[in-house]
């Protein structure tokens, strides 16, 4: 009898062991180190790199890894975005057909465009980039209407989707009484230079120094801790570095020497050895028309219904004749190149000034997409990223922003300066673990000498 | 009838130990022991002590846990998604003369399942992994001595396996899905034993189980984004698998008419499993070669049965069961840990010739939080190895069995 007792005290012991099984040691992440920076109201002003813009759209699935929200993850704060349902803001680049053994892709454009999702949060959103804003923007643009493009035929329709009518991105930021900042702009102020072949304005330097100065003003009046971000060298990114070796490539194969391009006061000539060497810069807009280089029909202006601009005569091989040159608006020529580096290091070199008077810190994102952009790129998380179109894990399928990856490295810059600075220690974003975000469509041919086949007009919005 | 699926990871590694409901309420204690047809599998030579003929029928019924939480420093819990195992066990011996026995078998010494969601974090290493081998030993048992026996015997085994994980199509969205199948049709083993019983209360046994190679065939298949489906590895595909020996001792005493205990130490030879590799027929496609390095490793166990009268006795056991992998090399598809067994049960004769046999074994492992790990649950480019994201993190695992054995002695 004693012994049969025994045996249910041994049973009952089991059964409480096994009921009792789910309670594990409790774990805790390690608690965040922010150091003096202070997260309680964090606000981001900026640009379509602050919307995070993919692929020459703005989509959800792209914003929930925004540098500002990856940022606020890491932190723990909150952080509301104007975010916009699958397909995005519209026009985005999507993978028709790949082929990354011989590289070359065929992109195409979606022409379907999500809605706001997050339109009836009740106060101005953290995150106050809008894709296509200049730095007058920041000050001056409360609508589409109001924005700066629109001087140029453009009305921005996202100024109205970001500030919905309750100020400027200035005005939004101050009232939230921030207490973190992070000031990424200016990139479009000459981006938009650059991409349109230098047939944009270029912001003056001065107004830029006055602007920034103005915007820095008001958001320290108010207490809050800014950490900037300087603009990138545009000869480092796929949009300006893709085509021109590919064209390169296939003169070389038909033993041409070169090609002759238009420029704004005359004609240029670009050797072989220019195109690879990215002495002069090809757009990605011009990815299609590459494969038109010789055609004497005309094919360029008639397939993309363009008017034949006066002194072209068709009958000449497209692109390789100053009867019929390659044209300015798809070339970014030597003296267009010069007036880059030097509008980039005048604003870098005004942003560099603001920060040392005030104390703050600047992150380096030029640096690092300059590292990005040496041939061996650099290695994170076990990633290598580099500035190749589509493989290189960088950029995105417009060829200037970046992937999510890509953004998981801006926001790894930002945190990296703001532990610096502020004595902080917010662990780093392990960029592996962020999803790929290069989108698929269907299936048909490809392009030749890995030049990428974009339809004309698919990135005529990839700024603004 | 439900669907059999034998397999799970239960002892160290993927090693079954139950076969039968009365090894199972002993903690396995039974080496020295046995005293039915599933001496096929734990000693043939105690097939001897066995008079006329003898069937067992039966099966286990097994409900494992594990939750992951990390990936460090994160502590998100990820819990395998819960199957319920169903590994069935058939011996039947005869007593052909006084000095010979013969005994033959059927039961599940190997197996696992695991399965993970298909968006877990892990899910680039383990989504689903399923391995089971059936092995048919035949064994033959020669009494020298009145009080001393030894066998020896072959086994037949076929073995199946499946696995199926995720894999990243970055920079592209998405994922694409491989899974690989695989089958061995015939696979052979040895087995031998000794038991030798000096008094009347004590007995002494001793059986090893050889190592059994097989050799795997089968196919890949990929499904993902078309546009990168050509890429991805697919055809036919190969695989080596050895599983381990074991050698296992035991002793059984009578301390008291009424009770019996019993000890046993067991030996596996884990170090059979140096790595996971698979070949691809196709050369397009990069062979897979994961280390393993599994070490040889030992299981402690202790049992006690209570007779209660003639009809009816009670079972109980215990036991600790060594993990065979280092934490580094653990992988998702396999949780694995130190481990502790407890278990009871009850055996009754309904009939003069029928009996069932019923037990409980609970299992609960270590918690085993790794912070060195090999496993790389990222996407990363070869040559970059050592910047990639290891898979750290902290395990716990549980296990719930049921089993039940039927048995008929003709005389």
């Amino acid at each position: 009898m004693k012994k049969i007792l025994s045996l249910i005290l041994i049973t009952a012991s089991i059964v409480l062991l096994s009921t009792s099984c789910d309670e594990y040691n409790e774990l805790t992440a390690p608690a965040v180190n922010t150091g003096s920076a202070d997260f309680t109201r964090f606000v981001s002003i900026g640009n379509s790199l602050t919307m995070a813009e993919q692929s020459s759209s703005v989509f959800e699935a792209s914003q929930m890894y925004s540098f500002g929200k990856l940022i606020a993850n890491q932190v723990g704060t909150n952080y509301e975005q104007a975010t916009f349902s699958d397909p995005g803001t519209g026009g985005r680049l999507e993978i028709r057909s790949i082929d990354l053994v011989n590289g070359s892709a065929d992109i195409v454009a979606n022409s379907n465009q999500g809605v706001p999702t997050n339109l009836t949060y009740p106060a101005p959103y953290n995150n106050l980039g809008v894709k296509g804003a200049f730095l007058t923007d920041v000050l001056n643009a409360r609508d589409a209407n109001s924005c700066y493009t629109a001087n140029f035929g453009v009305p921005n329709p996202l100024f109205n989707a970001v500030l919905r009518g309750l100020g400027t991105q200035l005005e939004l930021a101050i009232a939230q009484q921030p207490t973190f900042v992070t000031l990424w702009i200016g990139n479009n102020d000459i981006l938009a230079f650059a991409t349109r072949g230098g047939l944009f304005p270029i912001t003056d330097v001065q107004q830029f120094a006055a602007n920034y100065k103005t915007i820095l003003d008001n958001l320290q009046a108010v207490g809050a801790q800014v950490v900037m971000a300087n603009i990138p060298d545009v000869k480092n990114i796929p949009f300006f570095k893709t085509v021109g070796p590919g064209i390169g490539f296939s003169l070389q194969q038909n033993q041409l020497p070169g090609m002759v391009y238009q420029t704004t006061s005359g004609i240029g000539q670009a050797t072989v050895d220019d195109l690879f060497s990215l002495n002069v810069l090809i757009l990605l807009t011009g990815s299609s028309a590459a494969s038109l280089i010789g055609d004497v029909t005309g094919a360029y202006y008639t397939l993309n219904g363009i008017p034949v601009p006066a002194g072209v005569n068709t009958a000449f091989p497209f692109g390789l004749t100053a009867e019929n040159p390659w044209p300015n608006n798809l070339i970014l020529d030597p003296t267009e190149m010069a007036i880059v580096d030097q509008i980039v290091a005048a604003y870098n070199g005004i942003i560099n000034a603001e920060a040392t008077s005030r104390g703050l810190a600047v992150v380096d994102i030029y640096s690092i997409l300059n590292a990005i952009g040496e041939p061996s790129g650099i290695v994170m998380n076990g990633i290598t990223f580099s500035s190749d179109f589509i493989t290189g894990n960088t950029y995105s399928l417009d060829g200037v922003h970046p992937t999510t990856q890509g953004y998981g490295i801006v926001a790894n810059a930002f945190i990296e300066t703001i532990n610096n600075k502020y004595g902080a220690s917010i662990p780093f974003i392990d960029v592996a673990t962020l999803p790929g975000s290069l989108i698929f469509e269907g299936t048909v041919p490809m392009g030749k000498y890995g030049i990428p086949q974009i339809p004309y007009g698919a990135l005529d919005r990839v700024i603004f | 009838m439900l669907g059999v699926i034998p397999g799970i990871l239960l002892a160290g590694g993927f090693q079954l130990n139950e076969h039968g409901a009365k090894p199972m309420g002993l903690g396995g204690a039974f080496t020295a022991i046995v005293n039915d047809a599933s001496a096929v599998y734990w000693n043939g030579a105690a097939l001897s002590y066995l008079d006329g003929t003898n069937l067992l029928l039966g099966a286990s019924i097994i409900g494992p846990s594990t939750s992951f939480r990390g990936v460090t420093p994160a502590v998100d819990k990820s819990n395998m998604i819960s199957q319920t195992f169903l590994p069935p066990h058939f011996f039947a011996s005869h007593k052909i003369s006084d000095a010979f026995s013969v005994g033959l078998g059927v039961s599940v010494p190997f197996g696992l399942g695991t399965k993970w969601n298909q968006n877990w974090v892990g899910r680039y290493l383990a989504v689903e992994t399923e391995l089971q081998t059936i092995s048919a030993p035949l064994v033959v048992s020669w009494a020298i001595l009145e009080n001393l026996s030894i066998s020896v015997g072959g086994s037949f085994s076929f073995a199946d396996v499946t696995i199926a994980q995720a894999n990243s199509q970055t920079p592209f969205v998405g994922d694409a899905f491989i899974t690989l199948k695989g089958d061995d049709k015939s696979a052979f083993g040895y087995n031998a034993g000794i038991m030798w019983k000096p008094v009347k209360e004590l007995s002494i046994g001793a059986s090893f189980r050889s190592e059994v190679d097989y050799e795997f065939e089968g196919t890949a298949t990929a499904t993902g984004a078309d546009q990168l489906v050509a890429l991805l590895p697919k055809g036919n595909i190969s695989a080596k698998l050895t599983t381990p020996m074991n050698i296992q001792g035991g002793i059984g005493y009578r301390v008291i008419e009424q009770l019996q205990l019993s000890a046993d130490f067991q030996w596996v030879g884990w170090s059979s499993y140096d790595k996971l590799a698979i070949d691809f027929e196709d050369p397009a496609y990069d062979d897979i070669s994961r280390p393993r390095d599994y070490e040889d490793t030992y299981a402690i166990r202790f049992g006690a049965e209570y007779f209660f009268n003639n009809q009816l006795s009670f079972l109980g056991g215990v036991y600790f069961d060594k993990i065979p992998v280092k934490p580094e090399y653990l992988s998702p598809s396999l949780p694995d840990a130190d481990r502790l067994g407890f278990s009871i049960g009850a055996d009754a004769m309904i009939t003069d010739n029928l009996g069932i046999c019923g037990s409980y074994l609970f299992i609960r492992s270590a918690e085993l939080t790794v912070t060195n790990s090999r496993e790389i649950y990222t996407p990363y480019d070869e040559g970059n190895e050592g910047s990639a994201s290891r898979f750290n993190g902290t395990y716990n695992s549980y296990a719930n069995l049921f089993s039940f054995s039927f048995y008929y002695k003709f005389n």
